[in-house]
């Protein structure tokens, strides 16, 4: 009778129990948030404790290098404290950029290539570089000449960890000229090649200890790093607008 | 054609193909800027003494091939809108080949330099030198598969999309005119 | 392919490879004194370079025709440019 099958239409839909608007997303706007609270901390531990940004300029003596760690390694050894217990959030905003992939009308594929991308360049772009300067500040009592190294070390993996952060970008950019759905701006996407050629100019950094190429120059340092702010910016602002813009109902939104 | 009075007027491809090229303009502007700092407030006579190792008519033969291969871009373009496709992938072809011969002439350019101990770090206008002309070659290589993407476009079954063709030529004409100041910085001004 | 011999845009074609011919043989020909190019020299020809710049921009990317907050802003970039280089070499002396 169709009394009977009327009596449980909405039982179907009851059962899945939707919940209000924001609950349905509050999984991915938990891992938004992570980017602007993880990149200020950044900030903070790279610019203000660890003052490493600016890098001071390559080509210090020994005795400069530790003067310089020495002076600072009370700052120091909170940043890098800091910075070991809050690294881990990188894979938060991650995981949200790769689901956000995930709903173009690519192949997975791109985003399992973004996913590994990134965390091979965790490695030498923040991990390496957080184990050698905390090496640095927390034994003072070691050699001078080691402490130069882990200097070195660190910064050299910190600017000039490059191959990964290419593929990063690159990837990004296919699959956002190739989404028909249009999950990120095609703008976005073609910042991500900036930000890919930037990698490219960093390259000298390994060989010119002054100048624009070096790892405090204008070109390689200032230059990279407005372009990285930029491009993570309007990273963040299209996430934002994706996460708003997808539909509740989406197959493949549940928790 | 478009007209010359301007009563009519449409953005060239789409705005996401500007922000890109805007952008990359300045961030060409920035390199300039260093050579600039660095060879008129420093080292005028290091640079004067360095320029003379380049090559003139290499530099003058790349120009040349490249604002050629802008003409048959543009022409592409041009046949395009106008429905000629097998023309506009003609023209497309041709521009892409004048943007492999540049690229041919640049290593044949970089491997006499090399072969005559010039390197990256003989001194800063050789730093700046292969910096700027890499980062052009690297422009160059995005160029090349942006305009396969174009030609891909041009030869598929449905019509092709106006501002992909367009956009694909307006990135390949802005490598084309960085070249021009490339050429004169590097090449012709001492 | 021969109807586009006498086109406006292969027009603007004879019109660069001219320009890049004549600041080509001026470039390679100036070498008065031991300092080279003078101020006059140097800003001249990239002028030379700004003028082809500006038409390619113009009539290939066909600015020309489009909307004039993007026709400001690569006449905007190419004084940028000019300023750069004027400033420079002027500085320099």
């Amino acid at each position: 009778m169709s009394s009977a099958l009327e009596a449980h239409p909405g039982a179907a839909s009851a059962s899945e129990a939707v919940p209000t608007v924001k609950n349905r997303k509050l999984d991915q706007w938990i891992c938004w948030w992570s980017l602007p609270i993880f990149y200020n901390l950044f900030g903070l531990i790279f610019v203000y404790l660890g003052k490493l940004m600016p890098p001071p300029r390559p080509g210090l003596t020994t005795d400069e290098i530790v003067a310089f760690i020495q002076k600072n390694a009370a700052s120091m050894q909170a940043a890098w404290v800091l910075l070991t217990l809050s690294l881990g959030f990188a894979s938060l905003s991650s995981g949200l950029i790769i689901v956000q992939m995930k709903r173009m009308t690519t192949s997975p594929v791109l985003a399992y290539a973004y996913m590994a991308a990134l965390a091979v360049a965790a490695l030498p772009g923040c991990l390496l570089c957080t184990t050698m300067f905390s090496l640095a500040a927390f034994r003072p009592d070691r050699d001078r000449e080691i402490i130069a190294l882990l200097y070195d070390l660190g910064l050299l993996s910190f600017v000039g960890s490059l191959g990964c952060f290419v593929t990063q970008y690159m990837v990004f950019a296919i699959a956002i000229f190739l989404d028909k759905r249009g999950i990120f701006p095609k703008w976005l996407g073609y910042m991500s090649i900036w930000g890919a050629v930037t990698e490219l100019v960093a390259t000298p950094i390994w060989i010119f200890r002054s100048g624009p190429y070096a790892w405090n120059g204008l070109i390689s340092f200032w230059l990279g790093t407005l372009i990285f702010v930029v491009w993570e910016f309007c990273l963040i602002v299209s996430l934002f607008r994706a996460i708003k813009q997808q539909p509740l109902d989406e197959p493949g939104n549940h928790a | 054609m478009p007209s010359s009075s301007g009563t009519s007027r449409r953005l060239p491809g789409d705005a996401d193909i500007w922000v890109f090229v805007v952008g990359d303009m300045l961030i060409f502007s920035a390199y300039f800027a260093a050579y600039l700092f660095t060879g008129r407030m420093g080292s005028r006579e290091l640079f004067l003494r360095s320029e003379q190792h380049l090559s003139q008519t290499s530099g003058l033969c790349n120009t040349l091939i490249l604002l050629t291969s802008s003409l048959f871009i543009a022409l592409c373009v041009h046949a395009a809108r106008l429905g000629n496709l097998r023309l506009a992938s003609r023209f497309l072809e041709l521009g892409g080949a004048c943007g492999v011969g540049f690229l041919l002439v640049k290593v044949f350019e970089w491997h006499s330099k090399l072969a005559s101990g010039l390197t990256i770090s003989t001194n800063a206008f050789f730093m700046h030198y292969y910096v700027m002309t890499g980062v052009h070659v690297a422009h160059i290589l995005i160029g090349l598969t942006f305009l396969m993407v174009v030609r891909r476009e041009l030869g598929g079954a449905q019509a092709p999309r106006m501002e992909l063709v367009e956009a694909g030529g307006i990135y390949w004409h802005m490598v084309d005119f960085l070249w021009f100041m490339i050429f004169s910085l590097l090449y012709l001004m001492r | 392919m021969r109807a586009y011999a006498d086109h406006p845009l292969t027009r603007i074609w004879l019109v660069l490879l001219l320009a890049t011919v004549v600041s080509w043989w001026w470039g390679s020909n100036d070498t008065s004194g031991s300092h080279g190019a003078t101020m006059v020299t140097g800003v001249a020809l990239f002028t030379i370079a700004l003028v082809k710049c500006r038409l390619v921009i113009r009539h290939y990317m066909e600015v020309k025709s489009a909307p004039s907050w993007l026709r400001w802003t690569c006449d905007a970039w190419l004084l940028l440019n000019f300023g750069m280089v004027s400033s420079f070499y002027w500085l320099a002396t």
